[in-house]
């Protein structure tokens, strides 16, 4: 299939939205969104369209067994995470001691060094895409990219504070598509990220969202390491 | 991108309220943050609608409740990746679920096809009728006036596609036309679709 037809892509992208494309077929392409953003976008614009014919649909109200279902899922989830963080902190109590050299060392290294680790941005495969550091107050973004990173050179990849409070998302500037960058950020970017837990990755045109708020999709997101 | 935003706050508007893609979005944004009691509101407000989409094209109670099980535990896992989808929340939670309803077509049929049953088993004879009468009445303006610019067999295709979940061999045996054609007819009516939309 030559996927650097766009037109081809874009009519693929409707029949994934519409649901005909099937089989081997719809996970070819499910796994050709995850890397190529513009085929992405395609089937976003084509959920768009399509969506208003759902409202032809009769809604049903489901029995009250779907959510204890839901309930009892989220619980043994819950249960299992639990089961794995304990199994966690043991197997961390035993690497305790061969480690204290290497704390030593590492403690030496974050004490004199003026910035810290705030978020790593991976994809799906936790294959590590960006670095972002930041001083202790957070005046200022240093934003490395790494090695798994894919440029876009028609996209630019924007930065964006997500309110905890539920606000809208605050633009904190473009990340570095190769090397280093240095953001310093605005009263306004400080404060949406001192009020932020979360910052995302939206897909934009070159130079940036046009509008102040993320047009295109949203690539990554990521928790903010507390202050 | 913006007329897509505002058809889906009008589809959301008819239905629910005005209030409903706000405080979708909000639930949404609660439920990133690990807020269980705000699933379970998130539930009470699109249940419905999810599941009478689900009911629609898996066309079985006992496999669309399960569906909406795992749509409602997919969309808590990844609530997060929600948050600053403002604006689409109902076409994400939608997507969501029709995707998973398609998934779980595919395997349905993988296991009659393995006992031989002829395709129309899964056809529902109701369904063309439906595709018929859909339009018009309950979709949107912008999205009524294209489909009504489009031929009644292209209409009644990504009628049946969207809505029933039909593959193109399903809506080819509904309507009693060569594959070829319906693959044809699909083609250019969402081609149209598209043209007429961002017009």
């Amino acid at each position: 299939m030559n996927y650097q037809n766009r037109a081809l892509i874009d009519e693929l992208a409707s029949q994934y939205a519409i649901g005909t494309l099937r089989g081997a077929a719809r996970l070819r392409f499910e796994r050709l969104c995850r890397h190529d953003t513009d085929a992405l976008l395609s089937v976003q614009r084509w959920e768009d369209r399509l969506i208003d014919l759902a409202s032809a649909i009769t809604p049903v109200r489901p029995p009250a067994t779907v959510w204890r279902g839901i309930q009892q899922r989220l619980d043994n989830r819950r249960a299992t995470q639990e089961h794995s963080r304990l199994w966690h902190r043991q197997r961390w109590a035993l690497a305790a001691g061969v480690a204290m050299m290497v704390f030593a060392v590492t403690l030496w290294t974050v004490l004199s060094s003026s910035t810290h680790v705030i978020a790593t941005i991976v994809d799906a495969q936790q294959a590590q895409l960006w670095r972002i550091e930041a001083p202790s107050d957070r005046d200022a973004l240093h934003i490395e990219a790494l090695d798994a990173l894919q440029a876009d050179a028609s996209h630019a990849y924007e930065l964006w504070a997500l309110s905890a409070a539920g606000g809208p998302p605050i633009s904190l500037g473009l990340m570095p598509q190769s090397g280093n960058v240095e953001l310093q950020l605005t009263q306004a970017q400080r404060i949406a990220l001192a009020g932020a837990r979360q910052i995302a990755i939206s897909l934009e045109p070159s130079g940036g969202s046009p509008s102040g708020a993320p047009t295109g999709p949203v690539l990554y997101v990521a928790a903010i390491a507390p202050g | 991108m913006d007329h897509a935003r505002s058809t889906v706050y009008a589809l959301s508007a008819r239905s629910k309220g005005a209030d409903e893609p706000e405080a979708v979005e909000q639930l949404l944004v609660r439920c990133a943050q690990q807020d269980q009691r705000a699933l379970e509101e998130l539930y009470s407000l699109v249940a419905s609608q999810l599941f009478g989409l689900l009911l629609r094209m898996l066309r079985s109670p006992a496999l669309a409740e399960e569906a909406l099980q795992d749509v409602m535990v997919r969309v808590w896992q990844r609530a997060d990746q929600f948050v600053a989808y403002r604006g689409r929340a109902m076409t994400w939670l939608m997507s969501i679920a029709r995707y998973r309803a398609i998934d779980l077509l595919r395997m349905q049929r993988k296991q009659v096809t393995l006992d031989e049953a002829p395709d129309e088993a899964l056809v529902d004879a109701g369904a063309a009728d439906f595709a018929d009468s859909m339009t018009s009445q309950r979709s949107s303006r912008a999205l009524d006036d294209c489909l009504s610019r489009l031929t009644a067999e292209q209409r009644k295709c990504i009628a049946l596609a969207y809505v029933e979940g039909y593959s193109q061999d399903q809506i080819a045996t509904a309507i009693d036309s060569p594959l070829g054609t319906v693959k044809s007819w699909m083609r250019r009516g969402l081609s149209s679709l598209k043209r007429c939309l961002e017009s």
